[in-house]
């Protein structure tokens, strides 16, 4: 028997009248209500959902461990991306054999003049998520806190420990990467 | 559309392809149940050194990176659990203040899984002390344990856990539970119960069961 995630959090869930202060939060809860953000931002950062999986597996088996800290933060879901991020940039060998390299459908692009939009905007993904991953980790972070997560410079800063400076000269560097190797491939002016 | 836009879409198209978190949530819930058996084989360890008279507190190897495996702790004898322990009355069966509208002799559809688990965690129980329960009374998941000592709770007795150890002699199974229900009710009563609660027929075995152990049956209104 298990609740389901999309389930509201038990613990947030106020008894009136009662005489006791419910506690924010609690571990299972926190896992629960965060987990499908968590997973979602590790895939878009690793590009591989299993990797993904152990990413956020490993920070939240840590949250758990030093759970009156991530509770007492002002934002915890914040503290724990940030366990995420530095699990992912703290890149472990055994997850440089599980890179995913997308392979060119020969079908597809042989009826080029057929090809449909739909088709041509996964195939234009696919080629951008290549030169995203070749990105250097930092950049790649970065770039999906930036254009994933929509976080500004300040919040980027934070929760990476680098300076907004640093943040803006990546981000800055990683798009200048992008369009230069777009260039190179002719997918883009 | 712009470069920045197809970014935002490419990064959009590859979260979308996240792995099911309910699965990942079982994962974690394994892998933090293992390291706290690890931690238990070497608390027992510990406590058989210790009853053996060898020493007064026995080395405890590191079982979270960054511990010290060097480091000397006292095992205290008591924090293991041998046997499945037998529920204890700490105090007598009093109306709850914390359940809208007094507790156990409120209508069953008053009550449900959730209002349990708040009370567990209401009166300062945790996801570790869940997870110890879980690990005692065999539930396959720490919340059915939370739904049991929210019952326990609700019918004036106290979980068997403090700090996150198994304490004493209290308790139950969930097996005992499940068949404590079966006994006096049928799955057709559950799956009733379940509908009215809006939880599933598992949950409401718990939780009758539970209190058919405790001597406090629920009363059932149809």
């Amino acid at each position: 028997m298990r609740r389901p995630l999309n389930e509201p959090r038990s613990d947030e869930i106020t008894m009136d009248p009662s005489p006791i202060v419910l506690r924010p939060t609690d571990f299972d809860g926190f896992a629960h209500a965060e987990l499908p953000r968590l997973l979602a931002y590790a895939t878009a950062l690793t590009g591989d959902r299993h990797m993904a999986a152990d990413v956020v597996q490993e920070a939240m088996v840590r949250a758990h461990q030093h759970w009156s800290r991530v509770q007492a933060a002002d934002r915890p879901d914040l503290y724990v991306k940030r366990m995420v991020t530095n699990e992912f940039l703290s890149w472990r060998r055994r997850w440089h054999v599980r890179k995913i390299m997308s392979v060119p459908d020969e079908t597809l692009h042989s009826g080029a003049s057929r090809v449909s939009d739909h088709a041509e905007a996964h195939a234009m993904r696919d080629a951008l998520w290549q030169r995203l991953s070749d990105l250097p980790r930092r950049q790649r972070a970065a770039v999906v806190l930036r254009y994933y997560e929509d976080l500004d410079d300040h919040e980027i800063a934070e929760l990476m420990q680098i300076s907004p400076s640093t943040v803006r000269s990546s981000i800055s560097r990683a798009l200048a990467a992008l369009r230069l190797n777009s260039a190179e491939e002719g997918n883009l002016p | 559309m712009s470069s920045e836009e197809q970014l935002r879409t490419t990064l959009r198209a590859q979260a979308a392809n996240a792995l099911d978190a309910d699965a990942v949530h079982s994962n974690i819930t394994a892998a933090l149940r293992r390291r706290r058996r690890q931690r238990q084989v070497l608390q027992t360890t510990g406590a058989v050194l210790v009853v053996g008279g060898l020493a007064v507190s026995v080395p405890v190897l590191a079982t979270r990176p960054g511990g010290d495996p060097a480091q000397s702790v006292p095992v205290d004898s008591s924090m293991v659990s041998t046997a499945l322990p037998v529920p204890t009355k700490q105090k007598p069966p009093a109306k709850d203040s914390t359940l809208p509208g007094g507790g156990p002799s409120q209508p069953i559809t008053t009550r449900h899984s959730t209002t349990l688990v708040n009370l567990f965690f209401a009166r300062g129980y945790t996801f570790d002390e869940a997870m110890a329960l879980a690990d005692l009374w065999h539930t396959e998941e720490p919340y059915e344990a939370k739904v049991i000592a929210g019952q326990l709770l609700t019918d004036g007795l106290r979980p068997p856990v403090r700090d996150g150890v198994v304490t004493g002699d209290g308790g139950t199974s969930a097996t005992k539970a499940r068949d404590a229900f079966a006994q006096h009710h049928t799955a057709a009563e559950a799956q009733a119960l379940a509908t009215a609660w809006g939880d599933d027929a598992g949950t409401v075995e718990l939780i009758v069961g539970q209190s058919i152990l405790d001597g406090k049956p629920i009363t059932v209104t149809s």
